[in-house]
């Protein structure tokens, strides 16, 4: 004989009695675990979809918008024992077939090779032959394509020189391929493909890299790279382009230039973008022998009346190309002061093109003085002083010329196309480089060339040692090589994901907690039947303690047996955990595919975890009692009606603790209905809560003053409602438990939303922008301007009232409610911050971030405003922030900048609900600036009176660009619908652990049958027939169960009460009536089970204790 | 002689309660004074409700006096934690009560062995071998392994009785022993109590309404109007 097993003795003895409990302890720990298990579940599918997306990738070498050279691929494998880099060309574009009358917008496609399937650990490997395409099955679902059906893919095609740039060509942006299908691949293969974490693989075409190059017309060269992971070998990625690559691969030119008529040399470095990189400008910033060249496409070069058509103009700080032109002069060439009829000294005027504000082409004029004239030779006969101007280098004629700006060919003299035919594009005149970069500098660059001249009598040094020498210096991250940790990434994001565990914890919250109190409610019933063993253990020398430890080891026994049982339940319940969120709930995880996965540590915690609760209910259960003097646990007491002088007297501050609870809830009414958004709902939420304990409190005093009462007339209603007040705390418990459960269910409900409700209004989750566009091509072009309307066909009245605010968009992980995954790198967009704040567009969720609210500013000006750090302010959704970042106010992201240094995009301000989530917002000055090479448009917020005519005409404009366009409101609706499944989930297993929990009223009617069995016993001896009796109990019951929801209901109702007045929700009051319903429903079904098993005994043995 | 000095003694025991409103308070012990030498057997009479057993419960340390000082062996038991409280009692008292309170989830030595456990983790073989001892003494030797519900009332009582023994106290504290009890069993009862204290010199107060045992304790004792009277009969 020992304490464990006195403990067992009792458990195996009482094991009638303790079915309850166990059925408890198995219920909550099968539901806690059931939850956690669905964490589990979570995390295993992002992990396993995150594995599947990169496969056996742990790098990608990705270049941005330019494009370097298999060759460097080939070298980058040459050192290592197997290819661990598979050269791959990435673009995105759209896709249709036509017979079908599908089409993708939004396509990713990829040009790869054979080595691109070795990396897909799925042994997927399809056999991708000539002018075929391999589609994932998001893309196949989407254009509804099968196996030898024809897709019309439609691509940007790659412009070196950013379309952005007023000399950029604007017609030929796009090009078009043909492929056939040669097969699908199946889901849970590299087919999903994606450099970044999104809620659901991207549509994917896997094209031969060869025919995507040819398509792209990019022979030989890719803009991504990936690498294969070989956990015992990592590679330093960027340390090793660094040691292999070419001048080209630096997006590079690098050659000797013999002057005309033999008068030198110079070795040009140039660019086929154009415009050289500051970086590499900055290299030969100190260097004697080196000069900037920057030549430019002026529209007309004029004196007075006399003017000359498209010519080029080289600045330069080289002194034998402008002699000592000091800024504000120019150096005519002879034919130039010829036509114009210009001499020393007099003032001619440039006119050229520039991207003006909000990238609208403007004329701009400059006057200059002429400083000399020069002979159109030598040095100044130069051809390759002019750039490749893409659509003008190449053409043979001045009538073929594509610039990106409108040509007057009608000014185009023969003169003119003679002087092209015989020097191209050799300059007409050169300026100070100072002039030149003033007036033309922009972000791509300020130098067209960097020039190599010989130092005095020394020879000029060798193409490749400069070229070498230049590779050294820089570094591949300078000129936008990025290595993208893909795998660490996705397991990071995976594994970082949104806890399911913790939510569904809550979601289970009011399950938990039925069950727990049953626990205590079962386990106190089988207690109360053994106080006196409780007071013999006492009067037998056992201390308080060790009374408690006996219980508990009792109770032990009991969660032990119960959570392991629990603990297989977990699986069934996280199973159908799992189905609702694959079916009714699918809304909450959107398309994350989700399979069942268990921790066996989970089920160690589930197990432990439901052990401890358990026992905390249990030694609550019991904890009074063994605190109680042994003679009132023995039945020895005097008068049971009579208290020990200690808990005799009530504490006074308590009396009026009602009436506290009852002006600070109005207290809280009266600033809430001037307030608005969620401060208005925090305040009536807390004022119906502290309504809810004050109408509690008051009712407690009703209770003892009811049980007080000793005269009043007699009827069995009247004797019911004694009744009730017999017990206070007992039905004190009933009554709140009911009336917290219904108040959380009832006050939630409102908390839905809809995004319909007020989206016309600027401050709604919609800015009060009607339609959402989303283009695959960027548009540079605005469409009001007289350039877009030409260039989309629009006719001026049909754009007139069209709102159209362009977003420059950075890709990167959605970091939305949509995506499960922790995302690292979320999507930014670039915004015009005065365009929003003109309107007034979107509610910002309190105070900006401090540095920035103590200076005054606000709303969208915070965009515009410089940080000490130099870090980019950044506006974001309070709820990306807070629950997919997991961030606050004052902290940033980092991601890759310009010249390989890390920009800091730091928070400053947060959006109220918006359909922004998932994104970071910086102004649109600080995106070019910092995103340099994401050119134009991607994004656009759209408004107009007749959104859907308004939708169909720029869809049919903007076709080629892959235009998609959405309504604002269903873009918020996806979000909301994550949140409306949440609450509709959390009042669903709310009602269920209410209901589960209303089975506690069975227990205490139960109790009470036995405890006035002797009472009854006499009515039934006085003549009272049992089912009156039954009825009488019923009854009592049946007034708590109606107080108790009666209570949560009045108290909830204050609380929406601001949803109720500004409509910003739905309040439907038939679910909540309904789910009431249910719940006294099942309470009163119970009740009766419960009576019908008491009134099984007979009462007449009882009448001998009375 | 050790035997000679006071067990017991109460010295102005008090106890009021209180009713829930305050208007029917009531005080039941007014002032009650005992001494009881080591050895002697105490009767104590009253009527229901006079408050008998609330001051043997004083007496045992299960209930605490509203004034007044309670002094067992020396010790002065409002002086004692709760824990030093429970040990005393664990040591130097044996309850018995109207009805035995056995844990019908235990066998009858397991009963009888109960006290042993509140200070120790399992009995010593001594103990065990006294229980088995006493149980012999009053003819349950072959009912050890039998559970309370498969005795008659006498021998739940009996059970009760050797477990008060079991770890040798210095006084027996009797609630209404016989109460519950026929007159033969009710009488056997009283055999047992007597013959412990004879043989043992065990000190023993008992509160009860029988007459036939109160005539066989040493002194006997009236409660009235909450003051404890001795009877010269």
């Amino acid at each position: 004989m020992n304490l464990v097993k006195f403990s067992i003795n009792s458990a195996r003895y009482y094991w009638k009695g303790h079915l309850g409990t166990i059925l408890g302890t198995i219920l909550g720990a099968g539901v806690l675990t059931g939850a956690l298990l669905v964490g589990d579940s979570v995390k295993g599918s992002l992990l396993k979809q995150a594995l599947i997306r990169v496969g056996n990738i742990s790098q990608a070498l990705v270049s941005g918008d330019r494009f370097f050279s298999e060759t460097l691929v080939n070298n980058l494998n040459s050192d290592l024992p197997d290819e661990r880099f598979v050269p791959s060309l990435l673009a995105r574009g759209t896709a249709v077939i036509n017979d079908k009358d599908s089409r993708a917008n939004q396509v990713q496609v990829v040009g790869t090779t054979e080595s691109f399937w070795k990396l897909d650990p799925s042994g997927t490997n399809p056999q991708i032959n000539e002018k075929e395409v391999w589609i994932n099955s998001e893309l196949a679902h989407q254009l509804n394509a099968e196996k030898g059906d024809e897709i019309l893919f439609r691509f940007e095609k790659p412009s070196l020189l950013t379309r952005e740039s007023a000399l950029a060509p604007q017609e030929d942006y796009n090009v078009v391929a043909r492929m056939k299908v040669g097969g699908i691949l199946p889901q849970q293969s590299l087919g999903a493909f994606s450099l970044y974490s999104g809620q659901a693989a991207p549509q994917s075409a896997f094209f031969r890299l060869s025919d995507l190059q040819e398509v792209l017309e990019m022979e030989a060269s890719v803009n991504m790279a990936l690498v294969k992971d070989l956990p015992s070998s990592k590679i330093d990625v960027l340390k090793s382009v660094k040691n292999h690559w070419s001048a080209v691969d630096a997006s590079l030119d690098i050659q000797k230039i013999t002057l005309p008529e033999d008068v030198g040399e110079r070795i040009q470095i140039a660019t086929p973008r154009v415009f050289i990189d500051q970086t590499i400008e900055q290299l030969y910033d100190n260097s004697p022998s080196a000069h900037g060249l920057l030549t430019y496409f002026v529209n007309s070069i004029s004196k007075q009346s006399r003017s000359t058509p498209y010519s080029m103009i080289s600045g330069s700080s080289d002194p034998e190309l402008i002699g000592n032109c000091p800024p504000g002069e120019i150096v005519l060439n002879q034919w130039l002061a010829t036509d114009i009829e210009a001499k020393i000294g007099d003032q001619v005027t440039i006119e050229y093109y520039v991207m003006g504000q909000a990238d609208r082409l403007e004329t701009k004029n400059y006057e200059f003085k002429v400083h000399s004239i020069v002979p159109l030779a030598g040095i100044h006969a130069d051809k390759s002083l002019m750039p490749d101007f893409p659509g003008v280098a190449e053409a043979d004629s001045t009538r073929d010329w594509d610039a990106g700006f409108p040509l007057d060919l009608a000014k185009i003299r023969d003169k003119d196309e003679d002087y092209w035919k015989e020097y191209k594009g050799t300059p007409k005149a050169f300026i100070n480089l100072k002039d030149a970069q003033e007036l033309w500098g922009n972000r791509y660059g300020n130098l067209t060339a960097v020039r190599i001249s010989p130092v005095k009598e020394e020879e000029l040094p060798a193409v490749g040692s400069i070229s070498s020498n230049l590779l050294n210096r820089l570094n591949p991250s300078d000129v936008g090589f990025i290595a993208l940790p893909l795998k660490d990434d996705a397991l990071k994001a995976a594994t970082e994901s949104f806890n399911f565990s913790s939510l569904f914890v809550s979601f289970s919250f009011f399950i938990i907690l039925s069950a727990m109190i049953l626990v205590m409610l079962f386990f106190q019933f089988g207690v109360e039947k053994r106080l006196n063993e409780m007071g013999v253990l006492s009067a037998l020398g056992y201390t308080v303690k060790k009374i408690r430890t006996l219980y508990l080891v009792e109770g032990f026994i009991l969660s032990f047996i119960g959570c392991l049982i629990g603990v297989f339940l977990g699986k069934i319940y996280a199973k159908a955990m799992i189905f609702g969120l694959t079916n009714a709930w699918k809304d909450a995880i959107s398309a994350t595919p989700l399979e069942y996965f268990e921790d066996p540590m989970t089920l160690f915690v589930g197990w432990t975890v439901g052990i401890v609760v358990a026992l905390i209910a249990i030694a609550l259960s019991f904890w009074k009692y063994s605190k109680l003097p042994s003679t009132n646990l023995l039945g020895v007491s005097s008068s049971s009606t009579m208290l020990p002088e200690s808990t005799g007297r009530k504490r006074s501050w308590t009396k009026y603790l009602w009436a506290v609870s009852l002006v600070a809830a109005i207290g809280l009414l009266i600033p809430g209905f001037s307030a608005q958004g969620p401060a208005a709902a925090g305040m009536f939420f807390g004022a119906g809560s502290l309504l809810l304990f004050s109408i509690h409190l008051i009712f407690n005093k009703w209770l003892i003053l009811l049980g007080n009462q000793s005269s009043g007339a007699v009827s069995r209603f009247s004797i019911s409602i004694r009744n009730i007040g017999r017990k206070p705390k007992r039905t004190m418990a009933v009554v709140a438990s009911l009336a917290c459960g219904g108040f959380l269910v009832t006050a939630i409900s409102p908390f839905q939303m809809d995004a319909s409700v007020g989206a016309e209004k600027r401050q709604s989750g919609t800015g009060g922008f009607a339609l959402l566009g989303s283009s695959i091509v960027p548009i540079v072009q605005d469409i009001k301007s007289e350039d877009g309307l030409d260039f989309f066909g629009f006719d001026p009245e049909e754009v007139e009232d069209i709102e159209w605010v362009p977003l420059r968009v950075r890709d990167g992980d959605d970091a939305s409610c949509l995506n499960l995954n922790k995302a690292q790198q979320p999507k930014v967009i670039g915004v015009d911050p005065e365009s929003l704040a003109e309107v007034d567009a979107f509610s910002f969720a309190g105070k900006p971030w401090k540095q920035i609210s103590d200076k005054n500013i606000s709303g969208w000006d915070v965009l515009s405003q410089p940080l000490e750090d130099g870090s980019i302010p950044a506006v974001v959704d309070a709820a990306t922030l807070a629950w997919a970042l997991k961030m606050k106010l004052g902290d940033y992201i980092e991601y890759p900048g310009p010249s390989g240094k890390n920009i800091k995009l730091r928070f400053v301000a947060t959006l109220q609900g918006s359909m922004l989530q998932g994104i970071l917002i910086i102004s649109d000055k600080a995106f070019q600036t910092n995103f340099p090479n994401q050119t134009g448009y991607r994004e656009f917020f759209i408004n107009s009176p007749e959104p859907e005519e308004t939708s169909k005409l720029l869809t049919r404009a903007m076709e080629d660009f892959g235009m998609e366009i959405t309504p604002s409101v269903d873009v918020l609706n996806r979000f909301n619908a994550v949140q409306n499944t949440y609450i509709k989930t959390f009042q669903l297993l709310g009602q269920l652990g209410i209901i589960l929990g209303s089975l506690a009223i069975a227990v205490i009617a139960l109790r009470n049958v036995l405890e006035r069995s002797g009472e009854l016993g006499l009515l039934e001896a006085v003549g009272f027939q049992r089912s009156t009796l039954r009825w009488q109990l019923g009854l009592e019951h049946w007034i708590l169960l109606g107080i108790g929801l009666v209570f949560g209901l009045i108290s909830a109702t204050l609380a929406v009460l601001p949803v109720m007045f500004s409509g910003s929700g739905q309040i439907s009051f038939l679910p909540v009536i309904s789910s009431l319903s249910w719940i006294f429903i099942s309470g009163s079904l119970w009740v009766l089970i419960a009576l019908f098993v008491a009134f099984q005994g007979h009462f007449k043995n009882a009448l001998k204790e009375l | 002689m050790e035997n000679d000095t006071a067990l017991i003694d109460l010295r102005d025991i008090r106890k009021k309660f209180f009713s829930p409103g305050g208007k029917s308070d009531l005080e039941v012990l007014k002032g009650v004074n005992l001494t009881v030498i080591r050895g002697d057997t105490v009767a104590i009479l009253g009527p229901s409700g006079c408050g008998k057993s609330t001051l043997l419960n004083i007496m045992g340390g299960l209930d605490s006096p509203s004034e007044g000082e309670v002094i067992l062996d020396g010790k002065r038991l409002n002086e004692l934690s709760s824990t030093e409280l429970a040990k005393f009692r664990n040591e130097s008292i044996g309850f018995l009560f109207q009805s035995h309170h056995l844990l019908p989830q235990c066998s009858v030595l397991e009963n009888v062995l109960i006290p042993c456990l509140a200070f120790q983790s399992k009995p010593s073989a001594d103990t065990s071998e006294y229980a088995m001892h006493l149980l012999s003494e009053i003819g349950l030797k072959d009912r050890i392994n039998h559970r309370p519900s498969q005795l008659s009332g006498g021998e739940r009582q009996r059970v009760a009785f050797v477990r008060s023994l079991i770890l040798k106290p210095k006084v027996i504290l009797a609630d209404e022993p016989t109460g519950s009890l026929d007159p033969e069993t009710a009488n056997r009862m009283a055999d047992l109590l007597i013959d412990i204290n004879n043989k043992e010199k065990l000190t023993l107060i008992a509160v009860t309404h029988s007459m036939e045992l109160a005539q066989r304790m040493k002194r006997v004792l009236r409660f009235i109007d909450g003051k404890l009277i001795e009877d010269p009969s």
